[in-house]
C-alpha cells in the first residue's frame, strides 16, 4: 500500500469520536462545579469572614455535626437518635444541591431553547423564500435531499454584503443561515457554495448541534445561577465587613491588619481563582469547538467537497500566528492549519498533549463537585441502618444491609467507574488511535512510551491544578505533609496511568489487527475502551480514597 | 476583501449622480464579471448606500469559520466607478466654469453614453494628459478596491471602452 493510497483510506468517521467525551466531561464539569458552589454559597461567605477557615473540620460546612462512634452509643435509643440526626442533617444538605441541580438544569434548557431566537434576532435572519431566488432554494434542496436531511429551515440575510454560514437548532428542528452574500458566492463558483453548506451539513450529520449548544447553555446557566450571585455576596460581604471593622470602635491597629491580610487576600484569591477557571474553560470549550470544525471539513470532504474547501480555504489563508488571547477564544482553527488536516486526514489524531491536561483539570471538577453529596449521600443511606433496626426481623435487615452498605459502594464503586470512563474514553483512545493510524500509515512512532508518560503526567497535572484553582475546593493540601503526599500520589497515579496506556496500546493493536467481517473498528474500541476503563477504576478508586484520607487525615 | 470604507464618503457630493454610477457600473460588471451582472441590482445598493464591512465577525459557534466571499469585482468597480467620476466632474468644472451644474452633469452623461449619438462638440474636450490619468486612476482605484492587478487592468479598460471619448 503506497502512502497515497493509505492516506485516502483513512475514515476518520471510521474511528469513536474522542470529542464526545470531551463534551460529557464539560457538560459533568458545569453539574458538578454547580453542585459544589451551590452547597458552598454559605461556606463561600466564612472563606471571607474567618482568618482560619479549614474545610475539612465539618461536613457541608456544618459546624455542629459530631461524628460519634457508634460503639460509644449507650443504648439502642441513643443509636436511634443519633441516625435519625444523620439522616435529617444528610437530606438537608442533599437537598440543596439538588434543588441547585435542578435549577441549573431548568436555565440550561430555557437557555438551549432560546438560542435559536436569539441567534436569528441577532444576525437579523428571515426564513429564505424559495420566490425570491428559485435556483438557489432549489440547489440547496437537491443537497438536503441527498443527505436525507429533514426538518430544516433555510434562513437568510437580507444584506449581501455577508458571507456567512452557520448551522444551528434543535435535534428536531435545525436552522441553516446562508447569508444573502453566498447567493453571489453560489452564481461564482457552485464548487465553493456547496463545500460551505457541506461543511455547516458535516455538523448537523456529525450531531454537534445539541452537545454545543447545550454545553453553551449549561455553562451560561453555571454563571448567571452560581458564579455572578456568588461575586456579588463575596463583595457584599467583604464591603460590609472591612465598614463593620473600621465603625466598630474607630480604625484600631488590628482590624486594618485583618483588612490588609485576610479579607483582601481572600477577596483577590476568590476573584483570580473565579477568572483563571472560565479563562480555562474558555479555552477547552474552544478546543473541542475547533476539533469538531475540523470533522465538518471531514464529513465535507466524504461528501465530495474536498476541492472547493481547499478553495475557499486557499483563499483565506493568512498567518498563523495569532495572540494568545486570541487563540483562547477562537472557535475554528485557522485556514492553513484546516488545509493542513483536509489534505491529511490522520493529522486528527496527533496526540494532543492539551487533551491530557484538559481531561485532569474537568475531572478535578468533577471529583471536587461529587464529594460531598456523595459522602452525604452514603450517611443517608448508612443512617437508614440505624432507623431501620426498629423493625428487628431479619427480612428487614437484609433490606438495610443492601440500603446501608452495599448501595453506598455501589455509587462510590459507580462515580469511580464513570472518572475512569472518562479518562479512558478520552485520553487512552486518542492514543490507540494515533497508534493504529501510525500502524496502519506504516509510520515509525519515535518515543512512544515517552509521549504515553508525558500525557500521564500532564493528565495527573492538570487534575492538580484543577482542584488548586477551584474557588471552593475541599480536597486540597492544608499541611506540608499533605502536599508532600499528595505530590507522591499524583505520582503514583501518573505511573499508573502510563502503565494502562501501554497496556492498552499493546492489548488493543492486537485486538485491532484481528481481521473479523462482522466487527467494526468502532465496536472494537469500545471494548477496548471497557477493558481500559476496568483497570483505571481499580486505582482510580484507591487514589481517591486515599487522597481523602490524606487531606482529612493530616 | 480589503474594502473596508463607504464609498459614499469617497464622494459626498455626487450622490444625486448615483443613477449614472449604477449605469456606468453594470456596463464594466457585466464585462468583466458576467456572473454578479444577475444580482447587481442588490449589491449596489448594498454596497453604495453604506460601509462595505467585510469584517464582519466569521467566528460563529458552528459556523463555516471564514467568509464564503471569492473574488468579487461589483463592489470594486463601483468604487473605481465613483472615483472616476469624481474625477471627471472636477476636470469639467474646472474647464466649463460659468456653466450650470446640470449642464456639467450632462456632460460627464455624454461622456459615458454610446448607445445614442453624440455630437463631439457637446462632448467635453479632454487633453491626452487628462486622458492618460483617467486611464490609470481607474486601474489604480480597482487596485486600492481589492482588485489584482490583471483584474484591474480589464476593468480599467473596460471603463474607458465604455466612454464616448472625443480625440483631442
Amino acid at each position: 500500500m503506497d502512502n497515497q493510497t493509505s492516506r485516502d483510506g483513512i475514515n476518520v468517521f471510521e474511528f469513536p469520536v474522542e470529542t464526545d467525551t470531551r463534551f460529557l466531561l464539560l457538560i459533568l464539569a458545569a453539574f458538578f462545579f454547580a453542585i459544589n458552589t451551590g452547597q458552598n454559597l454559605g461556606r463561600s461567605v466564612s472563606v471571607l469572614t474567618e482568618n482560619n477557615y479549614n474545610a475539612g473540620n465539618d461536613v457541608d460546612g456544618d459546624p455542629t455535626y459530631e461524628k460519634k462512634d457508634p460503639s460509644m452509643f449507650e443504648n439502642f435509643d441513643e443509636y436511634y437518635k443519633n441516625s435519625r440526626t444523620i439522616f435529617i442533617d444528610s437530606l438537608r444538605a442533599l437537598i440543596f444541591p439538588l434543588i441547585f441541580v435542578v435549577l441549573l438544569f431548568f436555565c440550561a434548557y430555557v437557555l438551549y431553547r432560546k438560542y435559536p431566537s436569539q441567534i436569528i434576532k441577532k444576525k437579523h435572519l428571515h426564513e429564505l423564500n424559495p420566490e425570491s431566488d428559485r435556483h438557489f432554494t432549489m440547489y440547496i434542496k437537491e443537497i438536503t435531499g441527498d443527505l436525507h436531511i429533514k426538518n430544516i429551515d433555510l434562513m437568510t440575510t437580507r444584506s449581501v454584503s455577508s458571507f456567512n454560514a452557520q448551522a444551528f437548532g434543535f435535534s428536531s428542528r435545525f436552522f441553516l443561515r446562508l447569508d444573502g452574500g453566498l447567493r453571489i458566492t453560489y452564481r461564482k463558483s457552485k464548487e465553493v457554495f456547496r463545500a460551505i453548506v457541506l461543511h455547516e451539513f458535516g455538523h448537523i450529520l456529525n450531531k454537534d448541534i445539541f452537545k454545543t449548544y447545550f454545553s453553551q447553555s449549561l455553562w451560561y446557566s453555571v454563571i448567571l445561577i452560581f458564579v455572578l450571585p456568588v461575586f456579588l455576596s463575596i463583595t457584599l460581604i467583604f464591603a460590609s465587613g472591612v465598614i463593620d471593622k473600621l465603625t466598630s470602635g474607630g480604625p484600631l491597629v488590628g482590624n486594618i491588619f485583618s483588612i490588609f491580610f485576610s479579607n483582601i487576600p481572600n477577596t483577590l484569591k476568590l476573584i483570580v481563582q473565579y477568572f483563571i477557571l472560565f479563562v480555562f474553560l474558555a479555552y477547552i470549550r474552544s478546543s473541542i469547538l475547533k476539533t469538531r470544525e475540523y470533522y465538518a471539513d471531514q464529513r465535507a470532504v466524504t461528501l465530495g467537497a474536498k476541492e472547493g474547501l481547499l478553495k475557499i480555504l486557499h483563499s483565506h489563508s493568512g498567518s498563523d500566528n495569532v495572540s494568545l488571547w486570541k487563540k483562547i477564544r477562537m472557535l475554528h482553527p485557522t485556514s492553513r492549519q484546516r488545509v493542513s488536516a483536509i489534505n491529511n486526514p490522520e493529522s486528527i489524531f496527533d496526540i494532543k498533549y492539551e487533551l491530557a491536561f484538559v481531561a485532569g483539570f474537568l475531572t478535578s471538577l468533577i471529583i471536587n463537585g461529587m464529594m460531598m453529596p456523595l459522602i452525604q449521600l452514603s450517611l443517608l443511606l448508612s443512617s437508614i441502618t440505624g432507623l431501620g433496626s426498629i423493625f428487628q426481623s431479619l427480612f428487614a435487615d437484609k433490606i438495610l444491609l443492601v440500603i446501608g452498605f452495599l448501595l453506598p459502594a455501589l455509587i462510590i464503586s459507580s462515580t469511580g467507574f464513570l472518572i475512569a470512563y472518562l479518562i479512558s474514553a478520552s485520553i487512552s483512545v486518542e492514543l490507540l488511535k494515533n497508534s493504529y493510524v501510525n500502524l496502519y500509515l506504516k509510520r515509525i512512532q519515535n518515543y512512544k512510551y515517552l509521549k504515553f508518560l508525558i500525557i500521564a503526567f500532564l493528565f495527573a497535572f492538570g487534575n492538580e491544578i484543577g482542584f488548586l484553582i477551584q474557588p471552593i475546593s475541599t480536597i486540597i493540601p492544608r499541611s506540608f505533609y499533605s502536599v508532600l503526599l499528595i505530590i507522591l500520589l499524583q505520582g503514583f497515579f501518573m505511573f499508573i496511568l502510563f502503565l494502562s496506556f501501554c497496556l492498552t496500546d499493546s492489548v488493543g493493536l492486537k485486538m485491532l489487527a484481528i481481521r473479523q467481517n462482522n466487527v467494526s473498528i468502532k465496536s472494537k474500541f469500545r471494548t477496548i475502551t471497557l477493558l481500559n476503563t476496568l483497570v483505571i477504576f481499580l486505582f482510580v478508586i484507591l487514589i481517591f480514597g486515599l487522597r481523602i484520607y490524606i487531606i482529612f487525615g493530616f | 476583501m480589503d474594502i473596508l470604507i463607504s464609498l459614499k464618503n469617497i464622494m459626498p457630493a455626487l450622490d444625486e449622480n448615483k443613477e449614472l454610477i449604477k449605469e456606468i457600473s453594470f456596463t464594466v460588471v457585466s464585462d468583466v464579471a458576467g456572473d454578479e451582472s444577475e444580482m447587481f441590482g442588490e449589491m449596489f445598493e448594498e454596497y453604495y448606500n453604506k460601509p462595505l464591512n467585510s469584517s464582519s465577525k466569521s467566528d460563529d459557534m458552528l459556523g463555516f469559520g471564514v467568509e464564503g466571499i471569492l473574488d468579487i469585482s461589483t463592489p470594486v468597480v463601483i468604487g473605481m466607478v465613483t472615483s472616476v467620476t469624481g474625477f471627471l466632474f472636477s476636470e469639467i468644472v474646472k474647464t466649463f466654469r460659468e456653466q450650470s451644474a446640470e449642464v456639467i452633469k450632462d456632460k460627464v452623461k455624454k461622456l459615458f453614453n454610446k448607445k445614442t449619438e453624440v455630437k463631439k462638440s457637446e462632448l467635453p474636450e479632454l487633453t491626452s494628459e487628462q486622458f492618460a490619468i483617467i486611464k490609470k486612476l481607474a486601474k489604480d482605484e480597482a487596485v486600492r478596491f481589492g482588485a489584482s492587478e490583471d483584474m484591474a487592468e480589464k476593468m480599467s479598460s473596460s471603463l474607458i471602452g465604455t466612454m464616448n471619448l472625443p480625440h483631442t
